[in-house]
């Protein structure tokens, strides 16, 4: 129950984040701006949802989910209110501040919530619940796109933007944390290391493992963000983009159909991994998972020039690196415990934010270069690394630490 | 008798690095980027990143078609 709404929570703030899109055209028509400053409000909505997370998750753990997720969900349908009556950019742009607020609340915590309630299913419930953030636009895309053409985007707007501020709202007073006895004290497969001891914040960024975690999750998500923020110039550079490519009966330039399979796949991943991490332990899952994605890069950069290859291999590495907002959520709660488990999960989330400001180093390799060759080969290089910490540095020290821990209380 | 006081623990420290990292990130992409530190560059450093994660989440070049994630200094090289 606690994971269905926390996943109907997700599939309702899915849209803030992609069903943004659709509404560009319209309010570049509108109001005649460029359409990168229209998009600044996008990112600044991005920046918001992914480096407050600690801070939400900090109240998340004082006061629990549902104030958190009821403030969220009113930042959420105000955002998107205030946006259809914006008229100058700046409104746009506090508008999507406030939406990117509310949305890392709900995300920060429907995440945070299932690490809590399923400590021996962990990795799939923050799966799950990662998931649902992707997949939920699937259900809305028609409807947003159908009532942005009737009735404007205005319209569209304001009603879904009341509508899904006003179910996260009811939804947040279903929604709480489990109280001690009310789900099982730990996992019992031995392949999981899990910790009884709840680390508080500021006592979990003094421990170097977490940093380890930290600096995998940096790597990891920067060599991934490398290749897939970066797929459309790199397309373009080695001349396969405007490609027509035929999968499975379906015909579609290779730069499309590779956007079409990795928004799939990267919401596939994240509960199949989990789900993986549960059964054979979490670093064996990194283990695979950063190794398929190191490697699928190096053959991306082998067998790209081949549209049909390229298409293929960019939904390889799409699979291999979405899985990290399931397996650093889950491991990260395994070994700090589950009492502060939103707050500590937020800290090691904002790796990504952090993952994001070395990309533009790696562009600045390719400029150097005149070629996408060493970005490949660094990218590749750091998710096999990581894979080979996760193994041979994490899966020790996480035991010592845990076994340490089981000592101390 | 002096009192010999526990010594403090340094609590602040790891709170810096978990600011300092991508702050100096943050300068280091600015200073990649523009040649400069000036409040512009290091804003623009900033947005950068959130574009990058936004084009990595939404499928790339879908909330920048034009010029995706690359820096537009790549492009006249091509």
């Amino acid at each position: 129950m606690q994971l269905a709404i926390g996943v109907i929570c997700m599939v309702m703030i899915a849209n803030l984040q992609y069903g943004w899109t659709f509404f560009v055209p319209d309010i570049q028509k509108k109001f005649g701006w460029d359409r990168a400053a229209i998009q600044w409000a996008f990112t600044l909505f991005v920046l918001f949802e992914t480096w407050l997370v600690p801070i939400e998750g900090w109240f998340v753990d004082k006061y629990g989910p549902r104030i958190v997720i009821l403030i969220g969900g009113l930042c959420c349908g105000i955002g998107w209110v205030m946006n259809s009556f914006a008229s100058s950019l700046s409104m746009f742009y506090l508008a999507q501040v406030i939406a990117g607020l509310g949305a890392g609340a709900v995300y920060g915590t429907c995440v945070g919530n299932a690490l809590k309630w399923f400590p021996d299913k962990r990795g799939l419930a923050a799966g799950i619940t990662a998931a649902g953030f992707g997949a939920g636009s699937a259900l809305t895309v028609a409807p947003i796109q159908n009532m942005i053409q009737t009735q404007g985007f205005q319209a569209a707007f304001f009603n879904f933007g009341l509508g899904q501020g006003l179910i996260i709202i009811v939804l947040s007073f279903l929604l709480f944390a489990p109280k001690p006895g009310q789900v099982p004290s730990g996992v019992q497969n031995a392949n999981v290391i899990q910790s009884r001891r709840n680390y508080e914040p500021l006592e979990v960024i003094r421990q170097p493992i977490f940093w380890l975690m930290y600096f995998m999750f940096v790597i990891v998500g920067a060599g991934g963000l490398m290749v897939t923020a970066n797929l459309k110039p790199i397309a373009a550079d080695i001349k396969v983009d405007a490609i027509p490519v035929t999968l499975l009966g379906l015909t579609m330039t290779a730069i499309t159909f590779a956007a079409t399979i990795d928004r799939v796949l990267n919401g596939l991943t994240r509960p199949f991994f989990g789900w993986i991490s549960d059964n054979i332990g979490r670093e064996n899952t990194m283990f695979i998972a950063f190794a398929m994605e190191g490697i699928g890069i190096f053959m991306l950069y082998l067998w790209g020039k081949d549209p049909f290859w390229f298409v293929l291999l960019s939904g390889f590495v799409f699979f291999a690196w979405g899985e990290i907002y399931s397996l650093f959520p889950s491991t990260c709660t395994d070994t700090f415990g589950a009492k502060f488990a939103a707050t500590n999960a937020g800290l090691l989330y904002t790796a990504k934010g952090t993952a994001a400001l070395l990309v533009p180093l790696s562009n600045y390799v390719q400029q150097g270069t005149g070629s996408w060759d060493t970005v490949f080969l660094i990218a590749a290089g750091a998710n096999i690394l990581a894979s080979l910490l996760a193994i041979a540095v994490l899966k020790p020290w996480r035991k010592k630490v845990v076994a340490s821990a089981m000592v101390a209380t | 008798m002096p009192t010999i006081l526990p010594r403090r623990r340094p609590v602040a420290y790891p709170v810096v690095h978990l600011v300092a990292i991508p702050l100096v990130l943050l300068l280091l992409s600015a200073l990649v980027d523009s040649n400069n530190l000036w409040p512009t560059s290091v804003l623009h450093a900033l947005m950068r990143s959130g574009e990058i994660i936004a084009n990595a989440e939404m499928g790339p070049g879908r909330i920048w078609p034009e010029r995706a994630s690359a820096a537009p200094a790549q492009h006249a090289l091509r």
